[in-house]
């Protein structure tokens, strides 16, 4: 057993850190939460360093890293923003869905515009169909070559961003559910294709949109797997969504965990410090424990996804749990911060935001718990 | 990053389960708590298997097994019978561990082979709030003092590792149970039975400055043990949510409740498992690892006190009658939670840590 990173993650982890102290000061995370502004600017700098290629192979212009190299980003963007890690969380998850289900072609043409910092977002939550993901309604019919799409998509995640949807659709309603799912490649810009910004409570420089299909022409070529084989790719990026999830939301409380622990050696009350106080200081420890316990998860699971073990488990296991200490430290981190942690003009607020997001997005952590419990066997 | 666990490190775990599953049924386990009875033979057994002797260097009758293996010894041993890993931890973990890591040479050689040749028991009398015992120099030794030490194990044990307060700080001396002035009650307890647990009294014990462990700092024997602790609560944590899938498979069926209850048990289980074997790597690598310890100790500790309870209310009335292992586990969990320092003591440790 061994619990260190190499020495190149290390360094990965490190060039990160420096990169957003110097990229993303307070007064720019403040903006782009306020104007709910998607930080093009930071993903085109990522791009140029290498980053958002990580997860992708050499032969298709990535650097050739494994799951635990994109979750160190996914990380470290989630200690910073939270709202930039979600949005960097696309990337993986596309990334294995076009590697383990697209053809050669799809390979070619894709993974390279992702590593030069083109986004491709999965589309599956429609109004009607959520935790239930199979019970999407939007549709694509074959008409001369090609296909055309109708329906609507709700909380897409870098919606107002992508260049490409990956969009989930029924393709026949005369088959079990499962089995009559079918995903398509739709260009951003298809005629027919709108998409409309969604306010939410947090992850405002996301761009969380809605998307409305009417008639959208898509070409042959644009399926990605194969005609009603949806459910095979929404079962192989489901390990890589919750990951994402996981690490995005251990950033977070991280991120959280930071600013409180700084503000209790800070902070002087009665003569000194509040984290002299054994309630201030056991609730930092409490934190610590869930944060600790939800990175080693995390990196459990990803170590056995990399290696290509069976590990749909340990995934559900780490996203509920990071997510759930996500919610957990920065709700605590508000009560640390006090009337400091309720003020817009603070930074916690903003993680008590997200993290809510987190026990939503990805799979519920209901939906979550069903799944450990029919992994267990029950 | 590497999970894996070695070949040995398989084997051991597979030699476990073959001994409980020959040797020792879960009749027999029962019966020693029931009768709080130690059960020498499973001691006798392990000392055979060479398992005694893991922790310690080849010159010392042992194997040279760093914490990990260790670790993984008392998980497994946990899983399959708390008594047999409590046994183990008291003696060879809390007891002789000290001597290896603190001892002179001559100590060494006489206690670690007899350690792991099961000839001789050690225990552990730990420094409690309200009762540390003292030493006080007189000529050429030591007269100890104290009274009311809970000692796991004392009642069983041929030597028994006191801790006491010498001037500011606090030391480990070797305390030979026989001595004058030395009184060993037995304790009857609601859990962790079966295990030799003793009062420890000290009367004007005289005892050799030599027999003062080198102890600059105890802070590693805390820290080991504090592992080893959680160790043994993945293992038993993990036995109970294999019985209540066993018992209540049929109740989650129809429960979306219990099959929630069920994925949040076994997420705690894997995170403690995960946080042991993280701080008993960070030991195996001679790391100071306090944070660690104390976070895996207390994670731990609680995630089987929670899975114990709810691992009850799983298997309903059933689980409340004596012969059911559930009720056990249950007594058995709140132990846990309190030897080696209860949440308080850990949190205290962690918040130190973080500077604040």
């Amino acid at each position: 057993m061994d619990f260190e990173l190499s020495e190149e993650q290390e360094l990965l982890r490190r060039s990160l850190r420096e990169f957003l102290e110097k990229e993303c000061p307070k007064e720019y995370l403040d903006r782009i939460d306020e104007e709910e502004e998607f930080p093009h600017d930071i993903f085109h700098k990522m791009a140029e360093l290498g980053w958002l290629g990580v997860y992708i192979p050499e032969q298709y212009g990535g650097a050739g890293g494994t799951m635990v190299d994109a979750l160190i980003l996914a990380e470290e963007l989630g200690r910073v923003s939270p709202a930039i890690a979600i949005a960097y969380g696309c990337w993986p998850i596309s990334i294995t869905g076009i590697l383990k289900q697209g053809d050669e072609e799809q390979k070619q043409r894709y993974l390279s515009k992702l590593a030069s910092g083109e986004m491709f977002v999965f589309a599956f939550t429609e109004p009607d169909a959520g935790s239930d993901a199979l019970a999407v309604t939007t549709t694509a019919r074959a008409e001369d070559e090609q296909y055309v799409i109708d329906g609507s998509k709700i909380f897409v995640t870098g919606g107002g961003a992508a260049a490409c949807f990956l969009v989930v659709v029924r393709t026949d309603k005369s088959v079990p559910r499962h089995a009559g799912i079918t995903f398509f490649v739709v260009p951003a810009e298809s005629e027919g294709l709108e998409r409309s910004p969604l306010k939410e409570l947090g992850f405002k420089a996301t761009g969380m949109s809605e998307l409305f299909f009417t008639g959208v022409k898509v070409p042959s070529e644009s399926i990605l797997g194969s005609w009603n084989g949806g459910w095979q790719v929404l079962k192989s990026i489901w390990n890589a969504e919750r990951l994402c999830a996981a690490a995005q939301a251990l950033g977070g409380a991280q991120g959280a965990f930071d600013i409180a622990l700084q503000y209790a050696k800070e902070r002087i009350q009665f003569g000194q410090p509040i984290g002299k106080f054994q309630a201030i200081g056991h609730m930092l420890a409490d934190m610590a424990v869930d944060i600790e316990a939800a990175r080693l998860l995390i990196y459990y699971a990803a170590w056995k996804e990399s290696r290509g073990m069976e590990c749909p488990m340990d995934c559900s296991i780490a996203k509920v749990y990071a997510t759930d200490t996500f919610m957990k430290v920065a709700t605590e981190g508000i009560q640390i911060l006090g009337g400091y942690g309720y003020n817009m003009d603070y930074p916690m607020q903003r993680y008590f935001r997200d993290a809510k997001g987190y026990q939503i997005a990805g799979g519920t952590a209901q939906i979550q718990r069903n799944l450990i419990a029919r992994y267990m066997g029950l | 990053m590497e999970f894996g666990l070695t070949g040995e490190q398989e084997k051991l775990r597979i030699a476990v389960s073959h001994l409980f599953h020959e040797e020792f049924p879960r009749e027999r386990i029962r019966e020693w708590d029931e009768k709080d009875e130690y059960p020498h033979q499973l001691y006798q057994e392990m000392a055979r298997l060479g398992w005694l002797g893991l922790p310690f260097p080849v010159e010392y009758g042992g194997t040279g097994g760093n914490a990990l293996d260790v670790a993984i010894l008392l998980e497994e041993l946990a899983r399959r019978a708390a008594v047999a890993a409590s046994i183990y931890l008291f003696s060879v973990v809390l007891g002789a561990e000290p001597v290896c890591r603190y001892g002179s040479e001559e100590q060494r050689q006489h206690y670690l082979p007899r350690v792991a040749s099961g000839e001789m028991k050690l225990a552990l009398a730990p420094a409690e709030p309200g009762s540390v015992a003292t030493a006080v120099p007189h000529g050429d030794h030591y007269l100890l003092d104290g009274a009311g030490i809970i000692s796991s194990g004392a009642c069983v044990a041929q030597g028994i590792i006191t801790i006491a307060r010498v001037d500011q700080g606090l030391a480990m001396f070797l305390v030979d149970p026989e001595a004058a002035g030395v009184e060993v009650r037995r304790l009857r307890m609601a859990g962790m039975r079966a295990t030799g647990a003793g009062e420890v009294s000290l009367h004007q014990v005289p005892v050799s400055k030599e027999a003062m462990l080198g102890a600059s700092s105890l802070a590693q024997a805390f820290d080991v043990g504090r592992m080893a602790i959680a160790a043994i609560c993945v293992g038993n944590a993990q036995a109970v949510i294999d019985d209540a899938i066993s018992h209540g498979r049929e109740s989650a069926r129809s429960s979306q409740a219990i099959q929630h209850t069920f994925a949040a048990m076994q997420t705690e289980v894997n995170a403690a498992r995960l946080l042991t074997y993280k701080a008993a790597w960070l030991l195996s690598r001679d790391k100071h690892c306090s944070q660690q310890a104390s976070i895996a100790k207390i994670h731990s500790s609680r995630s089987f006190v929670n899975t114990a309870l709810q691992g009850m209310e799983i298997l309903g009335g059933r689980s409340y009658t004596v012969d059911c292992d559930m009720q056990r586990y249950f007594r058995d969990a709140k132990f846990w939670a309190i030897a080696g320092g209860d949440s308080v003591a850990q949190k205290d440790v962690i918040a130190e840590t973080l500077e604040l």
